[in-house]
């Protein structure tokens, strides 16, 4: 009986870069808990393989995903996944960054005909979730 | 009767039902390799590009048929190759044709891909050890044919007809002899290279039940494989020494079991489908899943190139099995490694 496979979903259909997809993806799935310390994250030619993109694009979300602490690369053993703390403060530069780009995004939204009262929702029904 | 006179023909015919079952064999949203609505199968323009289609095999398959027919009331063979080069090429443009006509039906696969995040995929089947076992035959065979040397007829036999007895032979040289088991163990060794690379292709579908029919469809692939690295061993180990220090003929039984063993393969494969996809209902989703390839990339529907895919292997568009991408550049060492084998098995001869 073959283990059951451990199955990330990614959608590459959006404007961003592909790296910063799979490192959105991978992260999502770090922070909510689906992958776990301990666990080994694919060799970064068969991600890209599967993914049907350059080695280039998932070695760099692999860096970037390293530098945050979050993983800890081998050469062509995968990807060791690691018990990572959060700091107990962020930051300024951090928080800063995350109001800019929260801004940016409620603009982008507004931009393209979301409503204030939906996007309101849509944040509150987020924030009630990190709170539980 | 004579195998050598009904098996051509038969073969002939086996091909052009193969060919003509293929266009139902693929995923359903594959059509002619060009990625398709899975509800564009039943449109008036789907049917009319397969009735095309089929017309055009039904002629090549008569012709090659004739061919080989013909080839046997005036007691030559030398006219086999045309009708089994015809019965390739013709329904190649047969394909080739379908493929035009279905590209501007071609619809946007979905960009939500599942990606299996195990480290370890599933094992070879028996493990290293059943792959290696074919070779240790080979070494057995060799050090039989060293010990018996001044028993091997000076004729030596290298190639078989279709009713399983020798009809070609070479001079007793070492170079002969061991040069058989050589091309033998470097055409195994090209065995395991393709299901290692079989093993590391990619996953289109991970989760349920098109992952499980499409791991199983891998694995069938990996055993079938692992039997023909066995049959290789046996032809090129064993026949030789049956036919020369054993007495016995093995050369017809030998015949039957590797067309029982095609047949089976291939009633198994076209039982699972491209995928596995035969083995569950069709989606009912209206955009088509695809195969993670891009149409443009598939030339004449069955040669891939892409050199931004890091795939060595990926799901043929028009076939059962695997295929190279011939835009990667391993693929520039793959290839002409596994055709040097049978090239050379021609100059030896």
């Amino acid at each position: 009986m073959p283990p059951t496979p451990h199955i990330l979903r990614i959608a590459l259909n959006g404007d961003a870069p592909v790296y910063r997809q799979i490192v959105d993806a991978l992260r999502h799935a770090l922070v909510a808990g689906d992958i776990e310390p301990g666990h080994i994250l694919p060799p970064v030619r068969q991600l890209a393989v599967d993914l049907g993109v350059h080695f280039n694009t998932v070695a760099e979300a692999y860096r970037i995903l390293a530098a945050e602490g979050w993983l800890d690369l081998r050469r062509r053993r995968g990807a060791l996944v690691l018990s990572r703390k959060s700091p107990a403060h962020p930051d300024a530069t951090v928080s800063s960054a995350f109001s800019r780009r929260l801004r940016e995004l409620i603009a982008e939204l507004r931009a393209s005909g979301m409503s204030p009262t939906r996007i309101a929702r849509e944040l509150r029904s987020l924030a009630e979730g990190l709170e539980k | 009767m004579n195998p050598n006179f009904w098996l051509p023909p038969l073969l002939i015919l086996l091909l052009g039902f193969l060919w003509f079952r293929m266009p139902h064999l693929t995923r359903p949203d594959i059509f002619f390799a060009i990625t398709v609505k899975p509800s564009f199968r039943k449109t008036p323009e789907a049917i009319d590009i397969l009735r095309k289609y089929n017309v055009q095999i039904f002629v090549h398959t008569a012709i090659a048929f004739a061919v080989v027919v013909a080839c046997n009331f005036l007691h030559t063979e030398k006219l086999y190759a045309l009708a089994f080069g015809w019965q390739v090429a013709g329904p190649m443009l047969a394909l080739k044709s379908a493929n035009g006509r279905t590209r501007p039906f071609a619809a946007e696969p979905s960009r939500e891909f599942e990606v299996d995040l195990s480290p370890n995929r599933e094992p070879l089947p028996g493990g290293m050890v059943a792959f290696a076992i074919p070779f240790a035959i080979l070494a057995a065979s060799a050090a039989i044919l060293y010990l018996n040397w001044e028993q091997i007829p000076q004729n030596y036999p290298i190639h078989w007809g279709f009713d399983g007895k020798p009809n070609r032979w070479v001079e007793r040289t070492p170079r002969n002899v061991y040069g058989f088991l050589v091309i033998g163990a470097l055409t195994c060794l090209s065995m395991v290279v393709m299901a290692s690379v079989t093993l590391r292709s990619r996953r289109i579908s991970v989760s349920g039940e098109q992952g499980h029919n499409e791991r199983q469809f891998r694995r069938l692939n990996l055993w079938t494989l692992l039997a023909a690295e066995y049959l290789v061993a046996f032809a090129s180990g064993g026949l030789p020494i049956l036919t020369t220090l054993g007495g016995s003929m093995a050369g017809p039984q030998f015949t039957v079991l590797t067309l029982g063993f095609a047949v089976v393969t291939v009633a198994l494969l076209i039982r699972q489908g491209q995928g596995g996809s035969r083995l569950s209902p069709v989606s009912s989703s209206p955009r088509p899943a695809g195969d993670r390839t891009p149409d443009g990339c598939w030339k004449w529907g069955l040669f891939y190139v892409n050199p931004d895919d890091p795939a060595l292997f990926v799901e043929k568009r028009f076939g059962l099995g695997y295929t190279v991408n011939l835009g990667n550049p391993w693929s520039w060492v793959l290839v002409p490694a596994i055709l040097a084998v049978p090239l050379g098995a021609i100059l030896l001869r």
